[in-house]
């Protein structure tokens, strides 16, 4: 089984510490979101994951092996990555952006494999995505860029993904339908590792809550176990109110601790 | 129309445009005359005309148009910006820097292959520093002023050498030279760049996916398996060569890198890879007609081939950074 592991990992950039000792894991089957305020270092742990980021203390180990030092086309094998700013340089279509999701298969644009083509297919069939398969992304909105961002990612049929802030400037029924899409995805066996702002969403899909500040982990479990006003106030340094009752949870921030 | 087809279409017209540019010159020969020359069924003198005047001369500027118009794609796509080219990066300036300086002490007299391997190595220089430049800027729009700074300061050496020639001949030489043209070109003259040549255009082919990877951004690109190291070294090392090969034979040309990878863009969906052969051949075809151009032009002294290319590039540059999309960046 595939795993994605952080063991103690410290990131320092000139003299910053930016990580300290963060520990984390992440398997197929379970979706685990990582809830922090601006600032954390929730997007270095997971560039840390990719092997983006060199770490200085520590490791992070993708099947046991460092991720540095994992080749990247092995790791797109294995992981996904939804990074947090993507910027698309060209107008290209839809359907292309999703192929590229294929590249570590050796797809080239305009001439997939069956098995490409399939995958393709399947990615825009699940994210909606038939009507604008030709259409340039020059033309889309926000939230159908989003939608094509998430076809890319899981048209790769990678059993794990990593995703930094795959929701943040949706509207709400764009939100839902992406953390659906997510959700999906785990449902069908995959493991995602996300970073999400919105504390209700995250304990509404998530299986595991990692809370993190100041560059450190502060507290990790269900959002049943985990997700209280005092960890709100801890972690985020706002007064909130926690609602659980049949429709899921419900977070209220109301000010300023 | 499929890439296969524009390819296609694109490479007819090239060898129509050689034909016809072989028609043209003091004698004017029709085509059927041309083509018993090219199979040796004709008077030797139609031969030697169009074998050693004005059939290198046309395969020169074709090969100078492919390798700047591949060199630019492959420019466009690594550094995800549509301006990025040889010239406007100053590459095309450090190659001819290179290469005047190679004239200058005479280096060249001991071996054909120095003045390729000047302009080379002062092509690798360039592509070398910005490539590293890249790494460090994320901002598309400084590393361009990077390269615009680049090319300044190699024009300003080469004034300086200009400055310092040694005597009027040697001048005349050097400021021919820089202006830009294909005339007067042997098919020996293209033999001795060909190995620069086609080892550039095999690797910036090799490159041509990456390029695809790149659209997603760097981190993205990464993510999806690209090795950003080794795909910005390749990218470097071909256009490198190819725009080092072809200031080599003709000198500096600029803007054709970004006139020709513009105009195909539309026609392969906006995809980098597929955008590459293309506009190898319009680059190619550009320049064949812009030659052809240059020797109807009814002028006193024939005008050169770099100065028509820039007097029609340099306004479509500012066209196109005019019409960017402003969240480019």
């Amino acid at each position: 089984m595939t795993s994605l592991i952080a063991n103690k990992v410290s990131i320092d950039v000139a003299g910053a510490s930016i990580l300290r000792d963060v520990t984390v894991s992440l398997q197929p089957g379970e979706l685990v979101a990582i809830l922090g305020p601006n600032g954390a270092g929730k997007t270095s742990l997971l560039r840390a994951l990719m092997g983006l980021t060199k770490t200085s203390g520590g490791s992070a180990e993708l099947n046991r092996v460092a991720c540095h030092k994992v080749a990247p086309q092995d790791r797109a094998k294995l992981i996904s990555y939804l990074p947090q700013r993507r910027p698309l340089a060209w107008p290209n279509r839809v359907i292309d952006v999703v192929a590229l999701g294929r590249f570590a298969h050796g797809a080239a644009l305009g001439q997939l494999s069956p098995e490409d083509t399939l995958a393709v297919s399947d990615a825009i069939n699940t994210c909606d995505l038939n009507k604008l398969a030709e259409r340039s992304t020059a033309t889309l909105s926000g939230g159908e860029l989003a939608r094509v961002h998430f076809a890319r990612a899981i048209a790769s049929k990678t059993p794990l993904l990593v995703a930094d802030e795959p929701v943040a400037e949706l509207d709400p029924r764009h939100q839902v339908r992406i953390s659906d899409l997510l959700r999906k995805y785990v449902d069908n066996g995959g493991g995602a590792l996300v970073v999400l702002h919105d504390i209700t969403l995250a304990a509404r899909i998530a299986d595991r809550l990692v809370w993190m500040k100041n560059g450190s982990i502060f507290a990790e479990g269900t959002p049943i176990e985990t997700l209280t006003s005092q960890m709100i106030k801890d972690v985020f340094g706002v007064q909130a109110y926690i609602g659980n009752d049949k429709h899921g949870f419900d977070v209220r921030i109301e000010g300023a601790a | 129309m499929t890439s296969r087809q524009l390819n296609l279409f694109l490479l007819t017209g090239c060898i129509v445009a050689i034909l016809a540019a072989c028609t043209l010159g003091s004698t004017s020969m029709d085509f059927s005359r041309v083509l018993a020359a090219f199979f040796g069924q004709s008077s030797p003198a139609d031969s030697v005309v169009i074998w050693q005047i004005r059939f290198p001369r046309a395969l020169s500027a074709f090969i100078v148009g492919a390798a700047l118009g591949a060199s630019g794609a492959a420019l466009q796509g690594l550094l995800r910006n549509p301006l990025a080219e040889p010239g406007v990066l100053g590459v095309t300036a450090t190659a001819s820097l290179s290469a005047t300086f190679a004239l200058y002490y005479g280096f060249v007299a001991s071996s054909p292959f120095l003045l390729p391997i000047y302009s080379i190595a002062g092509a690798l220089i360039a592509t070398g520093l910005l490539a590293a430049a890249a790494i460090r800027v994320s901002s598309v729009v400084t590393l361009i002023l990077i390269g615009v700074g680049l090319s300044s300061f190699s024009a300003a050496l080469m004034s300086l050498l200009l400055n310092l020639a040694p005597n009027p001949f040697s001048l005349s030489d050097m400021i021919n030279w820089l202006l830009g043209s294909v005339a007067n070109r042997s098919l020996n003259d293209i033999l001795i760049v060909m190995p620069f040549m086609i080892t550039g255009f095999i690797i910036l082919f090799i490159t041509r996916r990456g390029l695809s990877a790149l659209t997603l951004g760097e981190e993205a690109a990464s993510g999806i398996g690209l090795n950003l190291r080794h795909q910005r070294i390749a990218v470097v090392l071909g256009a490198g060569l190819t725009t080092g090969a072809s200031v080599a034979l003709a000198g500096a040309i600029g803007f054709i890198g970004i006139v020709a990878p513009h105009l195909v863009r539309p026609f392969v969906h906006y995809d980098p890879a597929r955008s590459l052969i293309p506009s190898a051949l319009l680059g190619g075809l550009i320049l064949i007609i812009a030659d052809i151009g240059v020797r109807l032009l009814p002028t006193i002294s024939e005008l050169k081939l770099g100065v028509i290319a820039s007097i029609i590039g340099a306004p479509a540059f500012i066209w196109i950074a005019a019409k960017r999309r402003l969240t480019h960046d």
